[in-house]
């Protein structure tokens, strides 16, 4: 959510439906479900139909036994990585990833207001689709608009004509090829002072 | 097992006992007499006539015509209680009379066992212990008929109810908001000022369970348990989340709250428009008992339905009986099973667990199984089974550290603690906070070995080729700790057994197949909406836990045989939620976006699968109160689409007015600071002073956020910047424009130039708003004096301290730091 701007914990929505929580997923966190029907199912319902979408994608560590980062990512078209379906029977009639095929549960429901694009469809397959339905969003282009804002006039928004220039910013931001340095040259213009 | 076997046995185990090792034993405690077994006259009448005859005497009759039970009433003497299955003069006749109390396909059905369960007669403290051991004996008996591989379950028609009342709201307490602090900002916002965002949120976390009248009139009457299974008050009363005043008191606030708000509202009856299935509760469905487990040599079982006197029953049928007594933190869990806190146990007598010991010698292998949920996967060295004297000393453990299972086991090439200890691999992080099925088997020739869920997951056994026969018989059984209390475990225990031989692989399979508690067919009536004759939607329903029911594999069936795949209709199926007590829980709807048609040609006598994917509900009332119901999107050609209010973006709030200026963060002063200075930042000495005082710098840039302490780190990293541009002469000449004489400060020319030198690298040009170059010199000359009249400043090293303090006064001031 470090593109959006916002906590994992606020965009919680435990009315999403559950069907594609992984199988990995416990139910019943040492035996409470009501942990999981507050809390883990919030998160999960949405954030795993879009994890699917690496479901074809792996990193292979150079050494995997020390905790050194370095290493390649490893992409195999049509095989779902096995990690995947590590732990696959702590709840078997969990979701089980076949195919890298994402959805996007998000666009209904109180997350609604991230501000989903209307041309694309919500759902696709692959990591590709997946970050044009994230990049296509309101909220990317608020958050990084805001950003530019808070990092130019050392402020965040916080003036009637404050949020009429970020979403004069976040029009030219979007209608300009999403180039950043226009929006600091806006930024700057007006936070410049007289 | 017989009691023949049993005597057997017992004079076996004591002349083992002799030669075993003595010295470490059980805490001495004080325990009660173990019960009082009578056992039954060797049997002199005909042999039996059939193997199942054969079965039924081995597994049932030999257990249930002694004289404490069944055949003090049900004999062929007197009184002669027909039927009087529990006759000892003729095994046949009796297996005739038995035949017709008991149910071999659903052991648990059985008029047997519901009587005895039901009060009749038992011989132990719970008659529902008496029942689930008839249902093991019973189920043994099958077993080896192999009568319960061989049946199926025959779905019963539930009884035809309509979707009860329930109570709906309009409001509720505030607490989360959009409009709070970004930094503590928190979903779900039922506190917010707009109703239009609160009262969506608040939803899902207010109950009304309990609320409605039973007349299905409010009338005002808010009873005790009304709105007590709301989020809102559990919150406050079990998690103590941010209680206002004591936690107690907020709970019960919120609760009055609650129940006020629900006399405020009448009962509603479920909205007409649904496309809705008659409703059930749970028992009403047909218990499912297709699955067998594998039984045949289990000493010690416990599935703990029930705690009396706390006290949970060993299950087995096998004399003596190991009950278990509870203390400390060990509850009774719903759906089967006990939850274990910390510092609980449950704990045999010594001298019941025995047994154990007696049985396990004379086969010199056994096997521990459990079903486990840990609540906690950082936990070092804490026992679930164990049967031992002591943490240095015992027979075998079953142990949790971290995310692996133990297994401790002493056998001649271990020691007396079990150890070295067979430990499932570290990286396989066997252990899940999840319901688990774990079986430790012990024979001779393989040695220890851990099962995970059916799967032998641990390393070989390096010690493996000993034997156990310097096992203790005087030590104890106990689950969640050790006897001694210093291991404790915490987490759900469902179930454990001991069995007297190293289970299989595929007897492992089999039981964790098998799986744990009773899950039931409830079928739900959708003749009228489908027009398909004894049409339901078949759910697999058990209950998870204490707070849950397990829904998965919604199947369309019809109990009507001329039903078949070519008279069946093509019938579409969208949206399914699954409703309890007159209203639809928002949370755990895993079934809206199924969209299927079931097709005629994909029907077959046992039904058509709608979906794999199961999914959790959460429990109100419990599993005898609550009643299910479904409702579909579309069904046949019925159909009422749930449309999801668009919820509207609320305008951002306009915040305190704030500084249009701001201060530079940690990384932009130091930066700042090596260029006026002209030192680099990698210099050792600045970058050890900048890696000091760093978290001691500005982190954000708002002069709201700007403290004491970050001026004081500035002033640090200043100093050192200018102390090293000062004692490094190129440096110091191009910060100065030349390099600093002994006497440079005896003459105010010498101070003017320092000063003006100064100034110039740390103003700014072109900007609307600074001091006057001239306020900088003046301020410097004077700090310069002072110091003169207190420092040597005839001397370089004095003259250079002088003007790296007047450096680092004016890099160190605003003039640098405001952005």
């Amino acid at each position: 959510m470090n593109h959006l701007c916002d906590d994992l914990q606020l965009v919680m929505d435990t009315t999403r439906p559950p069907d594609r929580i992984r199988q990995d997923v416990t139910r019943s966190p040492g035996g409470a479900s009501i942990l999981f029907l507050n809390n883990c199912i919030g998160c999960h319902s949405g954030m795993d139909p879009m994890a699917q979408a690496f479901a074809y994608y792996d990193f292979s560590a150079t050494d995997p036994t020390t905790t050194d980062t370095t290493g390649q990512i490893v992409y195999t078209a049509g095989q779902v990585q096995p990690k995947y379906h590590i732990n696959n029977t702590n709840f078997p009639q969990g979701f089980n990833t076949m195919d890298d095929a994402w959805e996007n549960r998000w666009r209904a429901g109180p997350n609604y207001i991230l501000g989903w694009s209307a041309t694309l469809p919500g759902s696709g397959n692959g990591a590709k689709s997946l970050g044009q339905e994230l990049e296509s969003s309101a909220a990317f282009a608020s958050c990084q608009v805001t950003r530019v804002f808070k990092d130019v006039c050392l402020r965040a928004p916080n003036s009637s004509a404050d949020f009429a220039q970020v979403n004069s910013m976040i029009s030219s931001f979007k209608s300009n090829g999403y180039k950043l340095r226009q929006v600091f040259a806006e930024g700057a213009a007006y936070c410049m002072g007289t | 097992m017989n009691v023949t076997r049993i005597t057997g046995l017992a004079a076996l185990a004591a002349s083992i006992a002799l030669s075993a090792c003595s010295g470490a034993g059980a805490p001495t405690t004080t325990n009660p007499a173990p019960s009082q077994t009578v056992q039954a006259d060797a049997y002199t009448g005909p042999p039996a006539a059939t193997a199942d005859v054969t079965a039924f005497q081995v597994n049932f009759w030999n257990n249930v015509r002694v004289q404490n039970r069944c055949g003090q009433c049900h004999n062929a003497t007197s009184p002669a209680q027909m039927p009087n299955f529990a006759r000892s003069d003729d095994v046949n006749l009796a297996y005739a009379q038995a035949n017709t109390v008991v149910n071999l396909a659903t052991p648990s059905t059985s008029l047997i066992v519901t009587k005895v369960a039901g009060g009749h007669n038992c011989w132990l403290a719970d008659s529902g212990a008496c029942g689930q051991i008839l249902t093991t004996w019973i189920a043994n008996w099958a077993g080896a008929a192999g009568a319960a591989s061989a049946t199926t379950v025959e779905l019963q028609a539930p009884p035809d109810q309509s979707v009860g009342q329930s109570l709906n709201f309009a409001n509720c307490m505030h607490c989360h908001s959009t409009t709070a602090d970004p930094s503590v900002a928190q979903s779900p916002y039922h506190a917010d000022p707009s109703l239009a965002i609160a009262y969506p949120a608040a939803i899902p976390k207010i109950d009304f369970t309990g609320c409605a009248g039973s007349g299905g009139n409010n009338s005002g009457n808010t009873p005790g348990s009304c709105g007590t299974n709301s989020r809102l008050y559990q919150r406050l009363l079990t998690d103590n989340h941010n209680c206002w005043t004591t936690c107690a008191n907020d709970a019960q606030t919120m609760l009055l709250a609650i129940q006020a708000f629900a006399g405020m509202l009448t009962p509603a009856n479920i909205d007409p428009n649904l496309v809705v299935s008659k409703a059930l509760s749970l028992t009403q469905g047909t218990i499912a008992s297709g699955a067998s487990r594998y039984d045949a040599d289990t000493i010690a079982k416990y599935e703990f339905q029930s705690l009396v006197n706390n006290t949970t029953f060993d299950t087995s049928g096998i004399d003596p009986s190991a009950d278990l007594t509870i203390s400390g933190n060990v509850t009774l869990a719903g759906g089967w099973g006990i939850n274990v806190g910390a510092g609980g146990k449950a704990q045999a007598t010594t001298q019941a667990s025995k047994k154990i010991f007696n049985f396990i010698q004379a086969t010199g292998e056994f096997s521990v199984e459990a079903w486990v949920a840990p609540a906690l996967v950082a936990a070092d060295k804490s026992y679930m089974v164990s049967y031992s004297g002591g943490d240095t000393t015992r027979n075998f453990t079953l142990g949790q550290t971290n995310q692996d299972y133990d297994f401790m086991l002493r056998n001649s090439n271990t020691a007396l603690t079990g150890l070295p200890q067979l430990q499932t691999p570290n990286a396989a992080m066997a252990l899940q906070a999840s319901l688990q099925h774990v079986v430790l088997t012990y024979d001779a020739v393989n040695g220890r070995q851990i099962y995970v869920n059916g799967v032998n997951v641990g390393p070989p056994d390096a010690q493996k080729g000993g034997t156990i026969s310097n096992w203790d018989s005087t030590f104890a059984l106990v689950l969640g700790n050790e006897v001694s209390g210093d291991r404790s475990w915490q987490g759900l225990i469902k179930f454990v057994a001991i069995h007297s031989r190293a289970m299989s692989p595929t007897q492992v399979m089999q039981n964790y197949n098998a799986g744990v508690g009773e899950r039931y067919y409830v079928l739900f009536n959708v003749s009228t909406v489908t027009g398909v004759s004894q049409a339901y939607v078949m759910f697999t329903v058990s209950q998870y836990d204490s707070y849950g029911y397990l829904f998965y594999q919604p199947t369309f069936v019809s109990l009507d045989p001329t039903v078949t795949s070519s008279t069946l209709p093509s019938i579409p199926v969208q949206g399914i939620r699954i409703g309890i007590n007159g209203t639809i829980p928002q949370v755990g709807q895993a079934y809206i976006p199924l969209n299927t048609t079931i097709a005629g040609a994909n029907y077959v006598p046992q039904g058509e699968v709608l979906s794999n994917i199961g999914t959790v509900i959460a429990l109100q009332s419990g599993p005898a109160i609550d009643q299910f119901f479904l409702t579909f999107d579309k069904l046949g050609s019925h159909s009422n689409v749930v449309v999801e209010a668009t919820p509207s973006t609320p305008a951002p709030a306009p915040g305190p007015i704030v500084a249009d200026i701001g201060v530079k963060t940690f990384a932009q002063v130091n930066s700042t600071l090596s260029a006026l200075t002209g030192v680099p930042s990698s210099n050792s000495n600045v970058n050890a002073t900048y890696m000091a005082v760093q978290q001691q710098l500005p982190p954000t840039p708002t002069l709201e956020s700007f403290s004491s302490a970050n001026q004081v780190g500035v002033a640090q990293l200043a100093i050192q910047y200018c102390n090293v541009a000062v004692n490094t002469p190129s440096l110091q000449a191009q910060l100065f424009g030349a390099p600093l004489s002994a006497s440079q400060f005896t003459s105010q020319a010498g101070i003017d130039s320092v000063t003006t030198a100064i100034a110039n690298k740390v103003l700014g040009s072109g900007l609307h708003s600074q001091p006057n170059a001239s306020t900088i010199t003046t301020e410097l000359s004077s700090l310069i004096g002072k110091l003169c009249t207190t420092n040597s400043c005839t001397t370089t090293q004095g003259t250079y301290a002088v003007a790296a303090a007047a450096c680092a006064t004016a890099f160190g001031s605003a003039d640098m730091l405001i952005n």
